[in-house]
Order: C-alpha cells, then structure tokens, then sequence
C-alpha cells in the first residue's frame, strides 16, 4: 500500500509543555479494560511467602468475581467487565502481538513447508516425503461457500522431532485441570489451502485425511488443534492407529521410487595398487570396459618389456673393420660359451692398439689358448701358454671385408628392432597411465553416485517401511495446525535458578530457553521469570537451547548438566550463529542425528 | 527523535528492572504508569513525526498505550525493552489511522538531519538535488520510508529497527543499503 504523503521541512519544534498536555495516565487507567490472566499464567505466580500470599489473594478475588455456578472454565481468561465508555473508540488492534500465537525463534533457521497442486473436482492421495498420506475427497474446497473450480495449492509443513517444534515457534503449552503440561508430539502438521493465493475453507460435510507413519504404538496420544486468537490447543479427540499399507497414486504424488541398481549397492570395490600392478576387484558392470582396457594394456607392455630383456641378454657384435693384420687371431670359439659371438661364421681376434705385441708370438705353437669376456661383444683377454710362458693380450673381435656387409645388416636389424621395442614400451606405459588415470575418475564417480543412491535407498527402503506399517491419522474439517500429543508433566529431579553467559562469561539475553530431554519428543520451554525454577531431570540426556536477538543460538551441551551442583547456576552457553547452520546441522548438535 | 537511544540501549540489570515494571503493571495497572512516564514523550514524536496535526498526534499516542494496557497480559519479555512493543503498537496505530481516514501521511524532515543524510550517503552536488532527493523520499514505498525515518530521521540503531519491523538486524542493514541504492540511481 502507497499511502497519500506530504512533507515539511523545519516544522516548529514542540516543547516539553506541549508534548505533555496531552498526558493523562488517570484518564488512561479508568478507560483501560484489560483482560487478566488465570493467576497461575500470571508472571507473578511464584514461589515466595509474599507470592504466596498474592496467590490467596488473587484466589479469593477469582473466585468472588467467578460465576459461582460455573465450575468447569478455570482454565479460560476472565475478562473484567468495561469500567467506563471512553471517548477515544477503541478499535481492532492489527499488530502482531494480537496474535503471537507462532513466533519462530530464528528469523534463519525456519521450517520449509511443501506445496502440492490438487484438482479440486478429482481430489487427490498424496504421499509426502516423509511418508504422510494426505487424502484430499473431490470438491473437497470452497470459498464463501462456493465450490472452487480447478486447480487449489496446498501447503503443507510437518514437524516431527524436537528441532522442527522448537524453530516452528508453535506454544506447546496445554493446561488442564490448572496444570501447566508441555505436549508431547507424535507428529504435527500445518496445512492451508489457497487459489491464487487466495485462502480456500475446506467444504461442509469434507473432511482431509491425514495419515502419519509412526512407532508408537501406544494409545496415549490425542488430537489438538492450535486456536491461533486464544493461543491455546483445542481436544479433539483421538487419532486412530491403523497398520495397513497403503496404496499411492505413485504417479501423482511427490516421491519417487530412486532406480537402485543392485550391482552398484551390493558389489565392493577395491583396488590394490602395487608398482606396476593394478589389481582391481570392481563392479562389473559399470568398470569392466576400463579395466579390461587396462588388463590389455598390461599384458602388451609385460610382452615388450620380455622381448626387450631377451634383445638386451643377446646383442650382436657391433661389426668393427680389421684395421692391423699383423696383430691378429683366427681361433674357434665355443657358441654356447660367447654366443654373442654365434651370429658370425669367422670372427678374428685383433689385439688392441696400446697392447704390446710381438711378432715373434706368431712363431711360438702354443699349447693352450683361454677366451676371456672383459666387454661383452667388444673386448676379451686372450690367454696364451706354453709350459711357463705365460701371455696375456687384450683383443677385440673383428670381421673381414666379405662378411662385414652380412655383419652390418644384422646388427641394423638388431638395433632397430631393440628402438621399436623400446618406442612399444614408451606408447604402452603412457597408455596405461592414461587409463589408469581414467580409471580412477571413474571409479571416484562411481563411488560418489553410489552413496548418493545407497542414501536414496535408505531412506526410500524407511518411507516404504512407514507406509506398509503404522500409521496415525485422522480428519480434519478445517485448515490449521494439527497435533497428535500427549500432555506431559515438567520435567523432575533438580531445580536450579538459572542465568545465562557465553563461554566468556559474558551476560545473555535469551528471552525463553528451551529444555530438551533426547528421549521425549518434547521441548519445555523457560520464560524469563521462569529462570528461576528451571527444572531438569538429572538422569536424562538434557540439551538447553535459546536464541539472541541477533539471531545466534545458544547451546548448553548434554555432558555439562553433571556439572550442575549449586541451587543456583550459570549456564554457559556455546553461541552458534544460526545464518552458518542448516536445520540439518543443528538436529545433529541437538539431537545427535 | 530526542532520547530515545539511551532508552533502547539498556543494560541488563536495566531491562531486568524494567521487565519487573511491566509484570508490576500485569498485576496491577496501576503500575504501569511509570512506564508511561518513561515512554510517553518517544511514542509521541513518533507519532507526530508521521502527522502533521499535534492534537491527532496525541490522541493516537494515548491510544497506542490504551491499548498496551489492554493487552499488557499479551506482553512476552524477549530481551529487550519495552518501548520496542509500544513502537510496534504506534507504528500499527499510525498505519490504521491512514488507512481507516484516508489521510494524508506526513513527513517531516529538518533541514540538520537532511544535511547530515546526504552526507552520509554521499550524494554529489546536493544543492540543486535537494527538492528531487525529498520528493523521491516522500515516494517511496510505505516500509522504505518508514526504514529511512527510523534510521536517518531518529537515528536508531539497526538492532532496534529490526525489533520494530521484526526483521533481522542483517536484513534491516541490507534492506536500508537497497533504499540508499535506489534514492542515489533516482536523483
């Protein structure tokens, strides 16, 4: 809304006198008529001899001011009758305190709700993701009493442990009998219709039923509805326990079966890494392709690597010309002993240049002649003796002219081969490096989808476990906020008068705490003049949780409570600032899940 | 808006005090008269900040702690101070005023307080901008002026103004960025 504006610029300032004269606090007092709480809501009610005291006071005066007849509405505000008609007309309040009904705690953290789009003329059964059932009958909707043609969203939230309930912001106060008791909830739900925003009424004689999957199955719970203008929970009755399972238009509702491939989920996958080895235990299906890939490009490279080995283990005599006859031998050699020296039909020995030689060695008929390897193929010592005579010449093996060009080609031949071999060996190993990176990739992918889909399966295989099992439901015949609870007393064991720092020691203003006990699907919550009557049972798994203005969480951990020894206690609290949270992170600080 | 910083920064012994008064006044309305005493002179600048009538602005102001008294038992404690509820109050008030009558919304800017907004939103060549830059002020949509008012016009602190708008503080500190945004690209 654009309002009509003018504007004024230094407009004569008001002096105290004017600003005063129009204050008259004793004309306020006989016009105000407010409405007075039931004595024990009032924030006065407390332990002391003075309070007490007020208490009879104020017992005496509720009941004198009671319709003495009427036994049965203790529980109900007791409105004052209008003192005076005041000249001012007191007209309908629009501020939000008129209804401060619900009030999320953290403007950060706040439950999302769900919107599903039904036909009105065909109804619907829709399946939520928790598993709820939401069975909508067709022309189930109307507004101003008129059927609603098409299409109508409905919007749906649901809270079901203590961290939905305590950032929903919804009272879970129920008194009865004038006792205060915090409701213990199976499961609550908000559900509105609208069309084009605009809100739809659920039709006279319709009714949406709504089906919960739950694990208890004991009949301690009732239905309530909040009754947003009072601030309090309406009975309703009981829900009903049913186990059958449920058929679902699969179709048309919001959940989807998540596809899980059996091979994915149940095979293991290992790899063993060692050296040049990569041996692989893995889904067939999926890394078959990459690792017969790589099976292939490992027995390749192992086949190289052997005919490398063997060329290595066999090199022919790099063929080298004679080039001083009067220094040579011509002797037989053993092919099995120098079989380097096989390839050649005639091999010379030729003593090398800086050797000293005499010729006179070729006149002497040696009685034994000794081959020795020095360099394979290159050098060799020659041993010649004759009784004493003792001469040791280091000789190279050398080839004649007729058979150098045979010898050439062959060791060409040699060469080549061992650098192709060689070139085989280089392509293979990038080869498998390549696949063996690919592979891994792979591998990391396929593991990352797999636990999404192993997720996917859980919590389908629990959706699916809710709705073949027990399930609480029950019809409403109006939009609004829904509870299937058990009023549950306080908490007992040990009282405590409360304050509250950070872990610095530094004061907090938390305006209400909230108790949780892990076990109860309940949160108590602790106003400002309730700090000094925080109760806790001792031998619970407590947590204690409030909120800044400034939108910051604090927390008092379980394992602290043993700490707690005095009447009264500080209780320092560890701040989370709710804008780096999600709802996830704070039901695994709170509640461990 | 004269005093009213040192009435919103409290302490804690402060606002403890405080919220002693008020569940005085729950007990007994009678009480609550020191309260209006410490706040009558705020709600009524506020008010009369908005209209440019000083009788209307009275009657409104005793009609925003009328009804304060009224639902008093409504009042919940929530670590601030009182005034924040009775601003929220004056500010439902204000509204309803010109919605039920149709009347015309004023605003009221002092020529100091102007001088010391451009300054801090640093608008070049301002003397000849300054008819433009009102004008696009008294524009602007009801919740951006009323953010404007509240922090440039009264000087709040932002955790104050996201008490009265139950906004955040972050949020009330973007939105007020947006408007300054928008107001220097107007003129």
């Amino acid at each position: 809304m654009h309002m009509k504006r003018k504007y004024t610029i230094d407009r004569k300032k008001l002096n105290a006198e004017e600003i005063s004269k129009g204050k008259n606090f004793d004309q306020l007092m006989n016009m105000a008529t407010p409405i007075k709480l039931p004595f024990y809501k009032a924030g006065w009610f407390g332990p002391s001899v003075i309070t007490a005291v007020l208490i009879s006071a104020s017992i005496v005066t509720y009941i004198l001011m009671s319709d003495m007849n009427n036994t049965t509405n203790s529980a109900t505000y007791i409105p004052e009758k209008p003192k005076k008609e005041n000249t001012i007309k007191n007209k309908l309040v629009t501020y939000s305190e008129d209804t401060p009904c619900i009030n999320p705690p953290s403007e950060s953290l706040q439950i999302n709700g769900t919107s599903y789009k039904v036909d009105n003329q065909k109804g619907d059964k829709i399946k939520h993701a928790s598993g709820t059932i939401i069975e909508i009958p067709k022309n189930a909707f109307e507004i101003n009493g008129k059927l609603v043609e098409g299409e109508v969203e409905i919007k749906y939230k649901e809270y079901k442990d203590q961290v939905d309930i305590l950032l929903s912001g919804i009272p879970m106060h129920y008194d009865s009998a004038n006792t205060d008791y915090v409701l213990e909830s199976a499961g609550m739900v908000q559900i509105n219709g609208f069309q084009d925003d605009i809100p739809v009424d659920i039709a006279n004689g319709k009714t949406i039923k709504i089906s919960f999957p739950t694990e208890d199955n004991s009949k301690r719970f009732n239905l309530y509805e909040l009754d947003t203008a009072n601030n309090r929970w309406d009975y309703m009755g009981k829900p009903s326990l049913t186990n059958e399972t449920e058929t679902v238009n699969e179709k048309e509702s919001e959940i989807t079966q998540p596809k899980i491939e059996e091979s994915i989920i149940n095979e293991i996958l290992t790899i063993d890494l060692n050296n040049d080895t990569l041996n692989i235990t893995t889904n067939k299906n999926i890394l078959n392709n990459y690792s017969t890939n790589i099976d292939q490009i490992q027995t390749d490279l192992n086949e190289v690597k052997k005919e490398i080995k063997e060329l290595e283990n066999n090199v022919p005599i790099q063929p080298k010309k004679s080039i001083n006859k009067d220094r040579q031998f011509n002797l037989e050699v053993d092919p099995e002993e120098f079989p380097e020296l096989s390839e050649y039909e005639k091999v010379i020995f030729e003593v090398i240049e800086n050797t000293e030689f005499n010729n006179s060695l070729y006149s002497i008929e040696w009685d034994d002649v000794i081959l020795e390897e020095y360099k394979k193929g290159e050098m060799y010592r020659m041993k010649l003796s004759k009784d004493d005579n003792i001469t040791n010449l280091m000789v190279r093996p050398v080839l004649e002219r007729k058979n150098m060009e045979e010898a050439i080609k062959k060791f060409e031949n040699y060469t080549k081969k061992l650098e192709l071999k060689k070139e085989e060996e280089k392509v293979l190993k990038e080869k498998y490096e390549k696949a063996y990176q690919k592979y891994k990739e792979e591998l990391e992918k396929i593991q990352q989808e797999q636990k999404v889909r192993e997720e996917a399966a859980k919590n389908w295989k629990k959706n699916t476990d809710f709705a073949n099992n027990l399930k609480m439901s029950f019809e409403i015949e109006r939009f609004g906020t829904w509870n299937c609870d058990s009023p549950v007393p306080q908490p007992k064991g040990k009282t405590v008068s409360a304050s509250f720092s950070n872990l610095a020691g530094t004061s907090l203003i938390l305006g209400t705490v909230y108790l949780i006990e892990r076990k109860r699907n309940a949160i108590f919550p602790y106003n400002y003049n309730q700090y000094n009557k925080l109760k806790f049972n001792p031998e619970e798994d407590n947590i204690l949780v409030g909120f800044t203005s400034d939108d910051q969480i604090a927390i008092f951990q379980t394992d602290k409570f043993s700490e707690i020894k005095e009447k009264k206690h500080e209780f320092k609290m560890e701040l989370k600032n709710a804008l780096d949270l999600s709802i996830k992170n704070l039901k695994k600080m709170i509640l461990n899940q | 808006m004269e005093g009213n910083q040192n009435l919103y920064h409290q302490s804690e012994e402060q606002l403890i005090n405080e919220n002693n008064d008020v569940q005085a006044a729950k007990s007994d309305l009678k009480y609550f008269e020191s309260l209006y005493n410490k706040y009558h002179e705020q709600i009524f600048r506020y008010v009369y900040q908005r209209i440019d009538n000083i009788d209307l602005a009275h009657d409104i102001t005793s009609q925003v702690f009328l009804k304060a008294m009224n639902k008093l038992h409504q009042y919940q404690f929530k670590g601030v101070p009182f005034s924040s509820w009775l601003y929220r109050i004056a500010m439902s008030e204000v509204y309803q005023y010109f919605k039920d009558k149709k009347a015309e919304r004023t605003i009221n800017f002092e020529t100091e307080k102007i001088k010391d907004f451009i300054d801090e939103i640093e608008i070049d060549d301002m003397e000849n901008k300054l008819t433009l830059l009102l004008e696009k002020i008294a524009e602007l949509p009801d919740n951006d002026l009323e953010m404007i008012e509240l922090r440039y016009f009264e000087h709040r602190p932002f955790k104050e103004i996201s008490e009265l708008l139950n906004i955040s503080e972050s949020n009330a500190k973007v939105k007020i960025h947006r408007i300054i945004k928008k107001l220097k690209m107007a003129v």
